[in-house]
């Protein structure tokens, strides 16, 4: 008995370790962005002298996260909203009316494709349809690659609505198109939060595909707009951790309260392509 | 009443397979037609067969070493991340009070911005000043993390690693969760020590989380970028580089589409005969 009492108290001895080392390095980007960065380089463990927000004001006028603070939050909600609703629409016909396991099979083949094949050929299309230097040409490339893995999750859960339901709804003459609005719709809103949670995270990440589809400069992402603050102000490291804050708040807040949801679809088994 | 259905279903499913076949399916076919031509964005492609996949296979020591490198992280991925992620997620297991809190955090990483953590981590590695230089240097280990091209792969591979810990840890938590309690009480009855029962029961008994956790390893692994591109620009020369790093540089820095494309094929491939042979070995294991 006592054996296991110092079992269980090495435990937690090993995890509370485990667990103060992996919140440092965010406590110390988070404390160096209130600092002076002369006072970061004399002492990197320091705390700051007041809650100074000059770094903040920097990275977002000087160092434009502003422009690409808005361009990525427009972008992901517009793809948000888009990709959930054209996803789910496609799950309901999938999972209810042409139950085909090719269709199924077809909308999910995003799930095996990795974005990399992807980039040059967007690229090209982007030019040809002249949608380089617009919102919607990077939002349906944006669209187009949560669809499948929002397309999975919220099928799943279509599978789940009782067939009753949307018979005892045509009989009392509701339309199809009500149906699916009124009755169907928050039957699957565990999978439409899943789905949702998910694409905002991965979309608001995304780093590789706008480093290689955004080149105008007005509607780069927060994540190309970290990394060329590191080009010219790499070794403010006051002003880069603010950047840093700034570029992940929004995924932080969304964790906080919707942690549930994120390891809902990381745990799905569908292995994001 | 069938006509009403199927012109219902067809417009319903219309607006994203419209998105879908245009911006996915299309753009994978162009993929594979760009790797069987020449183009360097100027012009039209011209067609040349495989002279792209031979030039990859027979020419190009970059593309190797960065291959060589995508093996080497997905090796340690395998003998030191998971492992670790595993006995992580057992220990929590063991315990009551804070379990939520352990799991918030040690999953936390995973949802942070890769260019987040890949600038944070350039920082801390900075020779003169970072963090972690400094300290690893008091241990009396000191390197220039970003620029020897002895440890750069180190420098970039260790923080992914960290970062996408948490993602096993959940996988392997809810395997070993999902392990009837009535098995382990019995076999602790039985007189089974705790090693003897983490290896031949808990282990075998999570294996959908741990089938989920490798292939999950291998095509993360196979896919990597942000993290070189980042803290070292696959360098020096291609001592950091993975296979995308060519692969952008290829395609976006000298605009050689055609052998790009060919590079993104082999990634696709890769992925997919792991996906195929893993599937084959563990349903033959599972019949056993």
């Amino acid at each position: 008995m006592h054996k296991a009492k110092v079992c269980k108290a090495a435990i937690y001895f090993v995890l509370s370790i485990l667990f103060l080392v992996n919140l440092f390095p965010f406590w110390w980007v988070l404390n160096t962005s209130f600092r002076d960065n002369t006072a970061v380089f004399t002492n990197t463990l320091g705390l700051p002298d007041s809650l100074n927000f000059e770094n903040y004001i920097k990275a977002w006028d000087i160092g434009n996260f502003r422009q690409y603070f808005v361009n990525t939050f427009i972008t992901v909600a517009l793809t948000l909203l888009i990709c959930i609703i054209f996803a789910s629409m496609a799950a309901y016909v999938s999972a209810r009316i042409w139950k085909s396991v090719f269709l199924y099979g077809f909308l999910s083949l995003g799930l095996m494709v990795p974005t990399h094949v992807l980039l040059i050929p967007e690229k090209v299309i982007l030019q040809t349809l002249n949608l380089t230097q617009s919102r919607l040409g990077i939002t349906l490339v944006y669209i187009a690659v949560n669809f499948s893995f929002s397309f999975f999750i919220i099928y799943t859960s279509m599978l789940t609505v009782p067939k009753e339901l949307e018979e005892a709804a045509a009989i009392d003459g509701a339309s199809r198109v009500r149906t699916f609005f009124t009755i169907v719709l928050p039957i699957v809103k565990p999978g439409l939060a899943t789905a949702s949670v998910m694409l905002c995270y991965t979309a608001w990440n995304e780093y590789l595909l706008p480093l290689c589809i955004v080149t105008n400069n007005n509607l780069k992402m927060l994540s190309q707009g970290l990394n060329e603050l590191k080009g010219q102000y790499g070794m403010d490291y006051g002003l880069m951790t603010a950047g840093i804050v700034i570029t992940v708040i929004p995924i932080v807040l969304i964790y906080t309260f919707l942690q549930k949801y994120i390891v809902a679809g990381v745990t799905s088994g569908a292995v994001k392509g | 009443m069938n006509k009403g259905k199927n012109l219902f279903a067809a417009s319903f499913l219309a607006p994203g397979l419209i998105v879908f076949i245009g911006f996915i399916i299309i753009p994978i076919i162009m993929n594979f037609s760009y790797s069987l031509s020449e183009w360097d964005a100027i012009g039209s492609p011209e067609f040349i067969g495989l002279k792209n996949y031979i030039d990859i296979f027979t020419n190009d020591p970059g593309y190797w070493e960065a291959a060589k490198n995508n093996l080497i992280i997905v090796f340690f991925a395998f003998i030191v991340q998971n492992p670790v992620a595993f006995i992580i997620a057992w220990l929590v297991t063991r315990i009551r009070r804070f379990s939520k809190a352990y799991q918030s955090v040690f999953f936390l990483p995973v949802v942070i911005s890769t260019v987040a953590t890949a600038t944070m981590f350039y920082i801390m590695l900075n020779s003169d000043v970072g963090v972690i230089s400094k300290f690893l240097a008091m241990l009396g280990i000191e390197y220039a993390w970003l620029s020897d091209p002895k440890v750069v792969l180190v420098s970039v591979i260790a923080p992914q690693l960290w970062q996408y810990l948490g993602i096993h840890f959940i996988m392997f938590l809810g395997g070993i969760q999902a392990i009837e309690n009535d098995v382990l009480e019995s076999a602790r009855i039985d007189g089974a020590s705790t090693g003897c029962l983490l290896w031949r029961i808990i282990v075998p008994l999570s294996w959908p989380s741990i089938q989920m956790s490798l292939i999950y390893t291998f095509i993360g692994c196979l896919k990597t970028f942000d993290y070189s591109y980042i803290m070292t620009k696959g360098g020096p020369g291609n001592a950091s580089s993975f296979i995308a790093t060519i692969l952008f540089k290829e395609g976006f820095m000298k605009n050689h589409y055609g052998y790009a494309t060919a590079i993104a094929v082999t990634i696709f491939v890769y992925s997919l005969v792991f996906t195929l042979i893993f599937k084959t070995v563990t349903k033959k294991m599972d019949l056993n």
